[in-house]
């Protein structure tokens, strides 16, 4: 069993306003074998986190540690932290000309075996037309350019055959939902759920509830203003989903903005 | 002889080429060549300082180039003729098209044309419709001086595809030239493939002019992968209506090299269409400059002239120039520009090692995928393959000397 810690993270970003802080001392364990959800509002800092563990250089940590498996990677590269277990299905995963997806997929396949025991051609495409069936995926997919004019569902479907061809320990779905009709997120799911399974850990980040109904979670968590303020069952993201965010914050006396809350009941930013 | 002779004497041409060239009319060229060399000015290649390199070398009584691959099948028409061989009196179009004014108006190519010891006559007839390319793989022997000159004329409502492959020997210096007319006739669609390979013991002057008439389309990829210092001068003539020409151009430079490349089209016929693309890589300690030349002449309404010039640069040390340079005489006209030197794309990079992909692979893939709009556009397979793989090949050596300085 692999374990996955996240301890006292405060993060920090660099953007265009300037210097944010953004995750303010989150606190999260999980193990393989187990299947979480992070639900929050927007701007609470859920892709933070998730782009953080990953390793994406515009996150700062200021404080806390992330831990796999025992052992901080706070240092290692976001190739490192791949090649040991960690897979981000991105929310805007970059397109790359020139290069197929399938030739993609195999040199991601190949960077985690030696020399000695890099994957067949054949052993490659046979598994790649058996991912390719569970995502209702033509063929003609793996030979086009990395994610180059794939329509907004198309990526979210290649982010999971990804997933589903790499077989991580660990994944987190940075709003694999967002943007997919119902049709693409039963598809998706369906790819998720086919890694369910004891050597598989997910993290899958959302907004809505819905996504939830086809991969039923073990805990889910609500984050709010760079923490996790409450943790549950999968009949906590029910319980939202009735209530909403703003209900959740006042039953727990939170003194926190949510940008989505109507501006009659928007309590002053402090 | 860095800045080369002041003047070429006649006699000693007549004395050197007159026995051997077939044709009294390609000796009377080369004197005229001569006669221009010592006042006709240097070609212009913009922010590239190459006057004291060596391409004045003397060049050798015999042709110092070689093809391995033999010349293509003469089928359907085709002819393909030995420059120095030929009675070219006899062939009026090769005596209508080669040595154009627009051609030998510089002193580097009045020098090659003077000396011009290999090159051939190449001509594809009206009607010549063949889905096989025309592929010429052309060697330059090591410190033979090459003086090479290919004439291309391809016959009106033509289709062909023609594959010109440069590489040298490896071993002793050489200043070397290459100049290839290509003329595309009336209606012809022409898809033209030039690659350019030399190891670093050839510094050349490498000049290829093309003109397109009326209704005709040059659909042009080149790639530009010498290991020397080289100039390469890519020009275009859109000179009948509705003619256009599609130029796509792909450059690696490392080591210390130089590479200035010079890549123009001039809009003179109505309604004539004028497209570049460059993309190039720097490694190491090299320099690369990109100067995208549109120029739409007066008379020419209705024309449409667009550049695009990108450089990438991977190192610290590297130079990279692109500069988009319009030049516009006409009003009812559409032009535009795109231009940049930058550094590898960092999100790509991001998503790639997001994979596990270590950092070198990924810098080499979002390269791949930066050149990538260039090298699909290579008509073949083959040619295309071999571009990637000679571009992998000099990225893993780039790579390892970066690591090293580290």
């Amino acid at each position: 069993m692999d374990t996955l810690e996240v301890k006292d993270l405060h993060v920090a970003v660099d953007d265009e306003d300037g210097h944010q802080v953004i995750l303010k001392g989150l606190n999260l364990t999980m193990h393989t074998g187990e299947i979480h959800a992070i639900m929050g509002p927007n701007g609470t800092g859920k892709s933070t986190l998730s782009e953080t563990i990953m390793g994406n250089p515009k996150y700062h940590v200021t404080q806390g540690d992330i831990l796999l498996n025992g052992e901080s990677i706070l240092d290692w590269p976001v190739d490192k932290r791949a090649r040991h277990g960690l897979f981000l299905a991105m929310q805007y995963p970059a397109e790359i000309a020139g290069v197929t997806n399938a030739e993609f997929m195999r040199a991601a396949i190949n960077a985690r075996r030696d020399d000695d025991h890099q994957i067949g051609v054949r052993e490659f495409i046979q598994k790649l037309d058996d991912k390719m069936a569970i995502l209702d995926m033509s063929e003609e997919m793996a030979e086009r350019y990395l994610n180059q004019g794939f329509s907004g569902g198309e990526k979210k479907r290649n982010e999971i055959l990804q997933l589903l061809m790499i077989e991580p320990p660990f994944a987190i779905l940075d709003e694999i939902d967002s943007g997919l009709d119902i049709d693409a997120l039963k598809v998706v799911s369906k790819g998720v759920n086919a890694m369910r399974g004891d050597n598989f850990g997910a993290l899958i980040i959302t907004h809505y509830q819905r996504l939830l109904n086809y991969i039923v979670p073990d805990v889910v968590h609500v984050m709010m203003d760079g923490r996790i303020v409450k943790s549950g069952n999968a009949d906590l993201a029910k319980t939202l989903e009735k209530e909403g965010y703003v209900g959740l914050r006042d039953d727990l006396g939170l003194d926190v903005p949510l940008t989505d809350e109507p501006a009659a009941d928007k309590k002053e930013a402090h | 002889m860095a800045f080369g002779p002041k003047t070429l004497a006649k006699q000693a041409i007549q004395d050197q080429f007159g026995p051997r060239d077939h044709s009294a009319w390609l000796t009377a060229q080369r004197l005229a060549a001569a006669k221009i060399y010592g006042t006709a000015p240097w070609p212009d290649f913009p922010k590239v300082q190459f006057h004291a390199w060596p391409l004045f070398g003397a060049p050798a009584a015999d042709a110092g180039i070689r093809y391995p691959d033999g010349l293509p099948d003469q089928k359907d028409g085709l002819l393909i003729t030995p420059l120095l061989d030929a009675a070219i009196d006899q062939m009026p179009w090769a005596t209508q098209y080669l040595f154009q004014e627009a051609t030998v108006k510089d002193r580097l190519t009045a020098f090659h044309v003077a000396q011009i010891n290999s090159g051939l006559l190449i001509h594809v007839p009206d009607h010549f419709h063949q889905a096989d390319p025309i592929v010429l793989n052309t060697e330059l022997l090591a410190g033979r001086t090459a003086h090479h000159h290919v004439l291309v004329v391809v016959g009106e409502d033509a289709q062909v595809t023609i594959v010109d492959r440069y590489t040298g020997e490896v071993g002793a210096k050489s200043g070397d030239s290459v100049v290839t007319e290509l003329v595309v006739g009336a209606g012809s669609r022409v898809n033209y493939a030039n690659v350019d390979a030399f190891d670093d013991n050839i510094t050349a002057f490498i000049r290829r002019q093309a003109t397109v008439a009326q209704d005709g389309v040059l659909n042009w990829t080149g790639g530009v992968l010498n290991d020397g210092n080289v100039l390469v001068d890519t020009s275009t003539d859109l000179v009948g209506t509705g003619a256009e020409a599609d130029v796509k151009m792909v450059a690696l430079a490392s080591g210390k090299q130089i590479q200035g490349m010079n890549t123009r089209i001039t809009n003179i016929g109505r309604q004539t269409t004028a497209n570049i693309l460059q993309h190039g890589v720097i490694l190491e300690n090299a320099t690369l400059v990109f100067n995208g030349i549109g120029h739409i002449v007066k008379g020419a309404r209705g024309a449409d002239a667009q550049q695009e010039n990108r450089v990438l640069m991977l190192s610290r040390t590297a130079h990279g120039d692109a500069n988009p340079i319009l030049l516009i005489d006409e009003n009812d006209v559409k032009a535009g520009h795109a231009a940049s030197v930058g550094r590898v794309d960092e999100s790509q990079m991001y998503y790639l090692m997001s994979r596990g992909l270590s950092r070198d692979l990924a810098q080499r893939l979002v390269i791949r995928g930066f050149l990538g709009a260039v090298l699909t556009a290579i008509p073949l397979p083959a040619v295309q393959k071999d571009l990637i793989d000679t571009i992998e090949r000099k990225l893993i050596h780039g790579q390892a000397v970066a690591h090293a300085q580290e």
